[in-house]
């Protein structure tokens, strides 16, 4: 709670001088068939999203709801691409750390009283991080691709490296990434 | 010139977006429960183990390894089951639960990964961390169900679910006492039960009533490190595997008339249960 306030007083206080309004809208990489943010970024650096999304029934479990909070870093180098006579500006690269928060009864945001106190971490709330590549398609709208790591798979990744580089490809990423796609329009 | 930078920028642009495209998996969330892989399939593992009693019909003693708590060590659990590849005199790996830390499925994704390296079968039974999040589902799907037994070389297991933080009215005692019966012109040279968790502190006859359904050696997990006790008046050996981080296994050695239990970190040494 206390983290989202500070998220929602760091949103609402931006200056219009040094701050742009984005709405971005993100599928799969984790954060669930279509994810919406509203964002705003200071300095064309540091951007901080409140997102909601919806991952539809499945199978085995009930649709789901989710909600985040997004903070993101790009770096300002860019390149220019000019593809079949229309130009795009790449910058090649941003990261991002989310905290996402599962809204279902077969995942729980505080331990059932059951279970004693602290015996797990709540399964409703993970951390992704990610880093994507975007591509300035329109003077407001840019189109990335992302690729996301659950936090236990970044844990993993540092503890059984060699693990990873021996049974997965491209050093091991592929057996804990997980890719998504998304566009951002600034408002 | 200016057409040649344009030829390589989109080459460049494609390349990418190959790359992009074939290099990971499209997860739309972390709760998700196709779990492509099926190592540990039950039934799959059980026709592999049909074969190999089948393949040595006059050999009537065997060794089991005892394996557990493989999570977070993906890369330990492989070494560990590349170890026990190099022992001869074991027939198949009994897998003790906790192959996840949250549920989740990559989780259970890396922990198939490495149990591919196996050239034995692995039965595995679930452990509490299993059933997190949709790690039920997961396991339902991709492993089998959580009680279940087979025969080997006369010799029967039962294994079985007794999470109790995370499943209702576990363990199932009519099911083991069931389970643990002989029938009639049966010959059975021993009974094993095998869950996670030893005997809860909740539940302190829960050993005694193993030993009068007719189990002879418990097997479990859990507590990530070895121990090996009976009961003093009811002398039914339980003996607990430590965790596979460092290459951690126990082997059990079973003859029709005993059981004798190494530990194994990773050099094996004889133990006997210690009275309580």
């Amino acid at each position: 709670m206390r983290i989202l306030l500070l998220f929602i007083v760091l949103l609402f206080s931006a200056s219009a001088k040094t701050a742009t309004e984005e709405f971005e809208f993100q599928s799969a990489g984790l954060v669930g068939l279509g994810h919406a943010f509203y964002s705003v970024t200071f300095y064309d650096k540091h951007t901080y999203s409140i997102g909601l999304g919806y991952v539809p029934e499945l199978s085995d479990h009930d649709d789901m709801t989710l909600i985040s909070l997004k903070y993101r870093y790009t770096l300002s180098k860019t390149y220019q691409l000019d593809i079949m006579d229309h130009k795009i500006q790449w910058r090649p690269y941003s990261f991002s750390v989310t905290l996402l928060r599962g809204e279902d009864n077969d995942i729980y945001k505080k331990l059932p009283d059951e279970i004693p106190a602290n015996y797990y971490q709540p399964t409703a709330r993970r951390l992704i991080f990610s880093m994507q590549t975007n591509f300035l398609i329109k003077d407001n709208v840019e189109v990335y691709w992302d690729w996301s790591v659950l936090e236990v798979g970044l844990v993993n990744y540092a503890r059984n490296f060699e693990f990873y580089r021996d049974n997965y490809r491209f050093l091991g990423l592929e057996g804990i990434v997980s890719y998504g796609v998304g566009f951002r329009v600034k408002l | 010139m200016k057409l040649f930078m344009q030829s390589v920028n989109r080459v460049i642009f494609v390349a990418i977006i190959t790359m992009l495209v074939a290099s990971c998996k499209f997860d739309i969330s972390p709760w998700e429960t196709d779990v492509g892989c099926a190592t540990l399939n039950l039934e799959k593992n059980l026709a592999w183990l049909s074969e190999i009693e089948q393949a040595s019909p006059d050999q009537d003693s065997f060794s089991v390894a005892v394996i557990g708590d493989p999570q977070q060590y993906p890369g330990d659990l492989e070494l560990t089951v590349k170890k026990i590849n190099n022992i001869d005199k074991i027939d198949f790996i009994v897998l003790l639960g906790d192959l996840a830390e949250t549920g989740v499925e990559k989780e259970y994704e890396w922990t198939c990964k490495a149990a591919s390296h196996s050239t034995k079968p692995i039965l595995a039974v679930i452990g509490n961390h299993d059933g997190l999040a949709y790690g039920p589902v997961i396991w339902l799907e991709t492993i089998g169900p959580y009680d279940y037994s087979f025969t080997y070389k006369n010799t029967k297991f039962v294994a079985y679910n007794d999470n109790k933080y995370e499943f209702e009215d576990v363990p199932d005692k009519e099911w083991l006492e069931d389970e643990a019966s002989i029938a009639i012109g049966e010959v059975r040279n021993h009974t094993i039960g095998m869950s996670h968790i030893e005997p809860w502190d909740s539940e302190p006859t829960l050993t005694d009533d193993l030993k009068s359904f007719g189990f002879d050696h418990m097997f479990h997990a859990h507590n990530h490190k070895f121990d090996y006790w009976q009961k003093t008046e009811v002398q039914l050996p339980h003996f607990i595997t430590a965790n596979t981080l460092d290459v951690k296994y126990g082997i059990a050695n079973i003859t029709p008339d005993a059981i004798s239990i190494e530990q194994c970190e990773p050099e094996c040494t004889t133990v006997l249960p210690t009275n309580r």
